[in-house]
């Protein structure tokens, strides 16, 4: 019975990892053939000059490009509210914390990674309508409250990531450090964080994909289907998730439809272009901190 | 104490949790002296050099009763106290272990990186200390043109003797080897023990080993720990 199961493993685990990967594929292919043909010099800036809209002296309204600057803001705004917030409660949970405040904030953790998107933007909608009241209709859904939801939403990531990868750090090297004379900050900084730069950023790149993708937390905290590229982070925006989700519900015509497939797929790029960047600020900066 | 006693202990034991590695250890380490320390596994030879560089603050659990000081400067230090800062304590009291511990970095911000802690940031200064530092551990030559690289590249009795000079470059007062040739082979642990009898002209030096030849050829005082009591042999 053992000897079987140790035959079948590999090959069932072989099976599921092609089944995931079939998968991945079917859906590129499925959203390549919905929006290539939309693919042209129109899709992202419409009727006006791509470099009147780059440099923000037009607005475009009938391309993507308003969407697609909205999502990278957005991203952009929420993962640097997150990181430093997410990064030292990691710190804190894995070097400072100890005996019941350590139970009681990882449960803590879990619990704010448990709540579903649309409850926390339940949360930002209800934030905008006393922030509404109270500056008489000045402040209210808009771009930095978006942004301002979506860190809440990721935090719990980060949090583990830096967590998980500080515990993980092998006690003789933990211990080096120390007694070379290094002061705990010291050896944080110095040596545990920038030996574990990879596993920080992957909660990054799990945060900024949750970011990019999300579109209950944003659509009840600012964004909307035509505002144009906002003047500042105290507007309403445009975002890619909500232009697809908006396109597959309100679509009048084959034209559009493909619109919003073409969508799904510039932000799909613009995911991989942003991990890619990720993973090449790290390799920079490890050899920058400890190859020099 | 005496003034030629670099450390003094007296009734000291050491618990880790309700345990007792080490019990009523009274001894005396003399200044410029290789003491060595042996003893079968887990007897708490590790323990004992825990307590010098004041490293048991750093374990959980972990507490100490009796006395025990160490004396740096011409000024004691309290080793039991654990409301003292360790780090200059620690930059005094140098230690290597049993597997060589290169930092994941660079040969070069490895021997570098104490001076770098201790707030140094003269870079001639450090690149100076840095090569008298591998000069000492016989590294120099072998390392000049490599110091970019990982330390980790290195063969074990170079990465051990890395370490040493690691230690070295902040002129430590005293140094702490735990088993430093365990991990080598029989010429590299020639090469450390030629080193070490080399650097007792301007350090104190305690070693825990296991092997009796080398402590004879090295020891001027040797200790025996055995259900955590530790008597002179």
């Amino acid at each position: 019975m053992g000897r079987l199961l140790a035959r079948l493993l590999p090959g069932f685990s072989w099976c599921c990892a092609l089944a995931l990967t079939a998968a991945v594929a079917t859906l590129v292919w499925f959203l390549l053939r919905g929006g290539l043909p939309a693919f042209n010099a129109d899709l992202l800036f419409g009727g006006t000059r791509a470099i009147d809209a780059l440099l923000l002296r037009r607005q475009v309204f009938d391309g993507l490009f308003p969407a697609l600057f909205g999502t990278v803001a957005m991203v952009l705004l929420a993962v640097s509210l997150a990181v430093p917030v997410g990064v030292a409660a990691g710190i804190y949970m894995a070097e400072y914390a100890g005996g019941w405040s350590k139970h009681l904030l990882s449960l803590v953790f879990d619990v704010l990674a448990g709540i579903p998107s649309i409850v926390i933007g339940l949360s930002g909608f209800a934030l905008a309508i006393v922030l509404h009241r109270s500056f008489d209709g000045r402040l209210g859904p808009c771009l930095l409250l978006s942004a301002l939801a979506l860190a809440f939403l990721v935090l719990p990531y980060l949090v583990r990531s830096t967590q998980t990868a500080l515990e993980g750090v092998d006690p003789l090297l933990r211990h080096t450090a120390l007694t070379l004379g290094a002061s705990k900050l010291q050896n944080i900084f110095l040596v545990l964080l920038p030996n574990r730069l990879a596993d920080l950023t992957g909660g990054i790149i799990l945060a900024v994909g949750r970011c990019a993708e999300d579109t209950a937390v944003i659509m009840l905290t600012g964004v909307v289907a035509s505002a144009g590229v906002p003047d500042s982070m105290l507007r309403q925006y445009e975002a890619l998730p909500f232009y697809v989700y908006y396109m597959s519900s309100q679509y009048t015509g084959p034209e559009e439809l493909q619109k919003g497939y073409a969508a799904a797929i510039l932000l799909m790029i613009i995911c991989s272009l942003l991990f890619v960047l990720a993973f090449m600020a790290q390799r920079r900066l490890k050899s920058w901190l400890l190859y020099r | 104490m005496q003034p030629t006693t670099k450390i003094h202990t007296n009734g000291l034991s050491f618990y880790y949790g309700k345990m007792q590695v080490l019990q009523d250890v009274s001894v005396e380490l003399q200044d410029r002296r290789i003491t060595a320390i042996t003893g079968p596994s887990g007897s708490g030879k590790s323990s004992f050099l825990s307590v010098l560089n004041r490293m048991w603050t750093e374990i959980p659990g972990v507490h100490l009763q009796g006395e025990a000081h160490i004396r740096l400067g011409g000024q004691l230090h309290d080793l039991c106290d654990k409301r003292q800062p360790a780090q200059h304590l620690r930059r005094k009291v140098g230690m290597v272990f049993q597997t060589p511990n290169p930092l994941p970095m660079s040969i070069y911000r490895n021997v570098a990186f104490p001076l770098k802690l201790s707030g140094c940031s003269d870079r001639q200064q450090i690149a100076a200390q840095v090569e008298s530092a591998l000069r000492r551990t016989l590294l120099w030559d072998e390392v000049k043109d490599l110091l970019k690289k990982d330390a980790r590249q290195l063969s074990g009795g170079q990465q051990q003797r890395l370490c040493i000079a690691r230690s070295l470059v902040l002129e430590p007062e005293v140094l702490l080897l735990d088993e430093p040739t365990s991990a080598l082979d029989v010429a590299a642990s020639a090469g450390i023990e030629d080193l070490l009898l080399a650097l007792k002209q301007d350090c104190t030096l305690v070693l825990v080993s296991h092997y009796l030849d080398q402590v004879k050829r090295l020891a001027d005082k040797v200790y025996r720990v055995d259900n955590g009591r530790m008597v002179q042999l």
